[in-house]
């Protein structure tokens, strides 16, 4: 399979990723915090972006991985496939649940509440909730087989919100902002952009690199789990 | 261990269908209309005055007034159409100024007012430093008018 | 697991030095004093002082003319005279931070900046709760991984012993 072969390609480099990271994020956080000039309009606050928008961002990303893998496993029936899911969705939430939080505080000195019922919150929200559903349901079921088909499909239908979340700044009224960066072309400063983009590709480059680590994790848990339990039928033997 | 399990099943279920459930029939189909503009609450009839509903729009320029020595503001709020008058007691968030957009949650009456205890401040998707501003540089934005319009 | 706390330990140092240059950064060019403590000071270097534009007391002036307007703190008052560009967050029943000088002559603070409060708090709140519950999740993460493949060796050597 050419798609197994280049995962495991790229897991030969997985140190790269995650000193990819951690130099995108350094330098990024470097001039989010130090050099970026504070906005016109939120003034200091601004910075709360740097953080906020690539988590929001890779958690969107998290949730398309989870989407694919979730289809390729119900099509190949590869167990490490299914590893891999189990592993996005866990990183997954751990980014959501960034977002919503540097969001939530982001949100009390510029819009002067902590939290509303605005579409784009709303929606972002049934994806936190999908996502602890879905981590949930993986933990119910005593057969490994059933357990990974059925949050398969729960991660499939949980797709429909993604499109939701994207776009339900530019379909619905809210009070959340447009997008910065669409076919209007790109409202940030430069000196704005630059980190953030240098804080998105970290972030991104994080996640790929969070995603190798747990899935061999999870894959390493089981395989302990197996190599113990037939130890333990063969001393009761 | 197996009951610490069962019950901790049954617990997040319920909380993840609590939670969906009222995600989906209590807020979410009533909140795909976020807020009101202000053309939309000229034609509000009797039976609206008084319920509780969010109104957007931008403030008037120069429209802004404070009542000295108290906690009162009354401001002028438009969405290109129509504009309303709006009374508001507190204090209003940093970032409300004139010409920026505000969400006003309160009620319109009879007396084409309409009465507000909270505001939230809406802003444009621009972000850029204040000498860039000052330098009267602009970056492409929908324009606080337009994302009213969005139905 | 030695190289594991080395990687760990030098992702730390940076962590610690790129925090050490944003307060520098906040001491430099965002930290303020309230207005009690300016005017028991009354420093002769321009400094940044936090206050609330009092209502009514705003006085604007023709375009290009200095603004005036007084500001309180939470009992002080203190008149303020600005000129400048126009300031973008000048409102009343605001609060600001003037940043500029004390004139003794005329008894108010003489000022050619105006900023917004800078709500620091949240921005390090912010950036604390991504960053040291990410680092842990991960560094678990890669700790239970070293520790997973120890254990899955040492299990083997059993196995093979019990077999042998």
């Amino acid at each position: 399979m050419i798609l197994n072969r280049f995962i495991r390609w790229l897991g030969r480099y997985e140190g790269w990723f995650g000193g990819g990271a951690a130099l995108c994020i350094g330098i990024g956080l470097y001039m989010g915090l130090v050099t970026s000039p504070p906005d016109y309009y939120q003034g200091e606050v601004v910075r709360i972006m740097y953080v906020h928008v690539p988590s929001a961002k890779t958690s969107l990303f998290a949730y398309l991985v989870l989407f694919i893998g979730s289809i390729w496993y119900l099509w190949k029936r590869d167990p490490v496939i299914d590893n891999m899911c189990h592993a996005t969705a866990g990183i997954a939430l751990f980014y959501v649940g960034t977002a919503l939080l540097t969001g939530s505080i982001w949100a009390k000195p510029t819009w002067n509440t902590w939290w509303t019922w605005d579409p784009r919150l709303t929606s972002f929200a049934i994806l936190f909730l999908t996502l602890v559903g879905y981590l949930m349901l993986r933990t119910f079921l005593d057969d490994k087989e059933k357990e990974a088909t059925f949050a398969a499909i729960l991660a499939i239908i949980g797709f429909i919100d993604l499109p939701i979340v994207y776009f339900s700044v530019e379909w619905w009224r809210t009070l959340h902002q447009p997008m910065s960066m669409s076919v209007r072309g790109i409202s940030f400063a430069p000196e704005m952009l630059t980190p953030l983009i240098l804080m998105s590709i970290g972030s991104s480059l994080l996640f790929s690199y969070m995603l190798m680590v747990r899935t061999q994790m999870l894959y390493l848990e089981r395989l302990l789990e197996a190599k113990q339990g037939r130890l333990l039928s063969e001393t009761r033997l | 261990m197996r009951l610490g399990r069962k019950t901790g099943i049954v617990f997040s279920i319920s909380l993840i269908v609590f939670g969906l459930g009222y995600l989906a029939y209590g807020n979410f189909g009533k909140n795909l209309v976020y807020f009101v503009t202000p053309s939309e609450v000229v034609t509000f009839e009797s039976d609206r005055y008084g319920r509780k509903i969010r109104v957007a729009g931008m403030v008037v320029q120069a429209s802004l007034k404070v009542v000295p020595n108290t906690l009162k503001i009354t401001f002028d709020l438009t969405d290109g159409a129509e504009t309303i008058p709006v009374a508001f007691e507190g204090v209003p968030p940093d970032l409300f100024k004139e010409g920026t957009g505000a969400v006003v949650e309160g009620f319109w009456d009879a007396d084409g007012v309409f009465h507000s205890h909270m505001i939230m401040a809406k802003h444009e998707e621009d972000y850029m430093p204040i000498e860039m501003k000052n330098a009267g540089m602009t970056l492409p934005t929908k324009g606080i008018i337009k994302t009213l319009q969005v139905k | 697991m030695k190289r594991f706390y080395l990687r760990w330990g030098g992702v730390l140092v940076i962590g610690v030095i790129i925090c050490l240059f944003g307060l520098a950064r906040y001491q430099r060019e965002v930290s303020h004093i309230p207005i009690e403590k300016f005017l028991d000071e009354k420093p002769t270097r321009a400094v940044r002082v936090l206050g609330m534009v009092v209502g009514g007391s705003l006085n604007r002036g023709g375009a290009g003319e200095p603004i005036q307007f007084t500001l309180s703190g939470t009992g002080a008052q203190v008149p303020v005279y600005y000129q400048g560009e126009d300031p973008e967050n000048l409102r009343e029943l605001k609060k600001l931070v003037i940043y500029g000088r004390w004139n003794p002559e005329e008894q108010r603070i003489e000022s050619e900046t105006i900023l917004g409060v800078p709500n620091y708090g949240f921005v390090s709140w912010a950036y604390l709760v991504t960053l040291i519950p990410m680092t842990l999740f991960l560094f678990n993460m890669e700790r239970k991984v070293a520790l997973l493949y120890i254990m899955i060796k040492e299990e083997k050597v059993y196995q093979s012993e019990e077999s042998a």
